[in-house]
């Protein structure tokens, strides 16, 4: 069975709270439980590493880096 | 190989029959294809009906089309009745068979073109090299130990080598301009959401389009009017041209800005702004969509996945809904920008791919000084075109003896009969078109470098 996407609306929320990429251990446990994903051991050096990546691009994003 | 257009025009006049070409086709895809890693799955059975279906209509009398007998390849994520869509994936090796054709592919199947193979890619295409761990790496054919580029790696060189003469991908962040660059041929990505994406497996939903990479652009203007199904009228007057500045001239080749130069002298050098937060906003969409859209096969079986990917997919699905949300309300602001800024003008110069095809070896490329992963920076000036919306040609430079390097040319939206007359007027000037691999690197035959004619250079250097 082909996936469907379940992704954000993409309006903009000007109210919310200026979301932030998960980067402590304690924030991407949590963000993995929300997906609910188990990131198995071989994937866990290199989701960070890529969590890391995309953290500096919300910072280029928004100009602040 | 000859191109489509010949090749349409012997089938449709009786000269030569579509089982000829394929025959032809066949033969030469099962003596020369195996070092290159291209090709995943050969059709012989349903090319074979389309055959014999196409040479039927000819001896009634009855026009079978403007691709008449053309054999293609379509990268592995369209729909082929009666197989799975694997998208470059085990994952979906043993998925149920599509039970249609997926538009574009039923498009040109009307016009008389003929399904012989599908093509390899990355894994859900996400990655600029089509180095993929359960289908091998694309080599390129201008010099085996280099990459084809990705991630619609496998339809850029099965056209490049002249095994067919056209192929069909998919540009999501560049991947077929980049590939098309590497490798030395035409890719066009058109304005977003132009060409059917019905039956085509997702990548990123705000940026997926489907494309096509031909040897001439005589045959990308072919191929263009039966995936739009409708003629393409020719430009009218004389093309307002503008060269793209600021990040585009850094991290490119000297021969693509020399290049540009030459071929627009004194065109005004306009600077897109903000592009380094665009890309950035991409690269984050993308990861989101990207993400998300697997999250649940992530949640099965990460391990399932292929190594390349899954990091950077599991990635993906941790982000939050605000920073996705942040990201498309600034895509949606910047497009306006952008479509004002460059309203004055028909096509931009830009360069497609940076640089060179890298070593499979080591597939790092220079960028801003450093050496970084090509499977991410090969896009680095597609993506922010993409982001766009904007249509983008990417077009070889003319350079026998060397490595190919490519070039965009991006119109304004729904502007790409401006881009394909550009093309035609460079390529007449000998600026750009294909240079057969040189040599006997994958096939040990002549016939290898003299594979691909249709569009070939027509000798003006």
């Amino acid at each position: 069975m082909r996936p469907e996407s379940h992704v954000p609306s993409g309006d903009p929320a000007p109210s919310r709270p200026i979301a932030s990429v998960p980067l402590a251990q304690t924030e991407i446990d949590a963000a993995a439980r929300r997906a609910g994903i188990v990131i198995p051991d071989p994937c866990k050096d290199g989701v960070v590493a890529n969590l890391s990546l995309l953290a500096v691009h919300a910072r280029r994003m928004r100009g602040t880096l | 190989m000859k191109s489509a257009a010949f090749i349409a025009s012997e089938v449709r006049s009786g000269a030569i029959s579509a089982e000829q070409v394929l025959d032809t086709c066949l033969a030469d895809i099962a003596t020369r294809e195996a070092p290159m890693v291209a090709v995943t799955r050969v059709l012989g059975d349903r090319a074979r009906a389309e055959a014999q279906r196409i040479d039927a209509l000819v001896r009634q009398g009855i026009d079978p089309g403007p691709l008449a007998g053309v054999p293609y390849g379509v990268k592995d994520l369209f729909d082929i009745e009666g197989l799975p869509t694997t998208a470059g994936s085990t994952i979906y090796a043993a998925a149920p068979p599509a039970s249609r054709d997926a538009d574009a592919v039923a498009r040109l199947h009307a016009a008389g073109a003929v399904l012989v193979a599908t093509l390899n890619m990355d894994e859900f295409a996400y990655g600029f090299a089509t180095i993929n761990a359960a289908y091998g790496t694309t080599r390129n054919p201008h010099d085996p130990s280099r990459l084809a580029g990705g991630s619609s790696g496998g339809s850029a060189a099965v056209v490049a080598a002249g095994l067919l003469p056209f192929a069909l991908g998919s540009d999501t962040n560049g991947s077929v301009r980049v590939p098309a660059s590497l490798t030395g041929v035409y890719g066009l990505k058109p304005t977003h959401g132009d060409l059917p994406l019905g039956g085509v497996f997702p990548f990123a939903d705000s940026f997926d389009d489907v494309g096509h990479f031909a040897g001439s652009v005589e045959d990308m203007v072919l191929i263009w009017q039966v995936l739009k199904e409708r003629q393409v009228g020719a430009a009218a007057g004389k093309p307002r041209v503008a060269r793209l500045g600021g990040r585009f001239r850094e991290n490119a080749d000297p021969d693509q800005l020399a290049a540009i130069d030459a071929i627009a002298p004194g065109a005004p050098l306009i600077e897109l702004p903000d592009i380094v937060r665009a890309r950035s906003a991409a690269f984050l969409i993308t990861a989101c969509e990207g993400g998300r859209l697997h999250s649940q096969a992530l949640a099965k079986d990460a391990m399932a996945f292929d190594p390349a990917t899954r990091d950077r997919l599991i990635a993906g699905a941790l982000l939050p809904d605000g920073l996705y949300e942040e990201a498309q309300a600034f895509r949606t602001a910047y497009r306006a920008r952008i479509e004002a800024l460059v309203a004055d003008y028909d096509v931009l110069l830009a360069p497609s791919a940076p640089c060179t095809a890298p070593e499979v070896a080591d597939p790092r490329i220079l960028i801003d000084g450093a050496l970084s992963p090509a499977r991410a920076e090969l896009g680095i000036h597609t993506q922010p075109i993409s982001f766009t919306g904007l249509p983008s040609l990417a077009v070889p430079l003319y350079r026998p003896g060397k490595l190919p390097l490519g070039l965009q040319l991006i119109g304004a939206p729904h502007g790409e009969a401006a881009l394909f007359s550009f093309a035609a007027m460079l390529e007449a000037q000998g600026l750009i078109g294909v240079t057969p691999p040189a040599g006997a690197v994958l096939a040990g035959t002549e016939a290898f470098a003299a594979g691909v004619t249709g569009g070939q250079h027509n000798g003006a250097d």
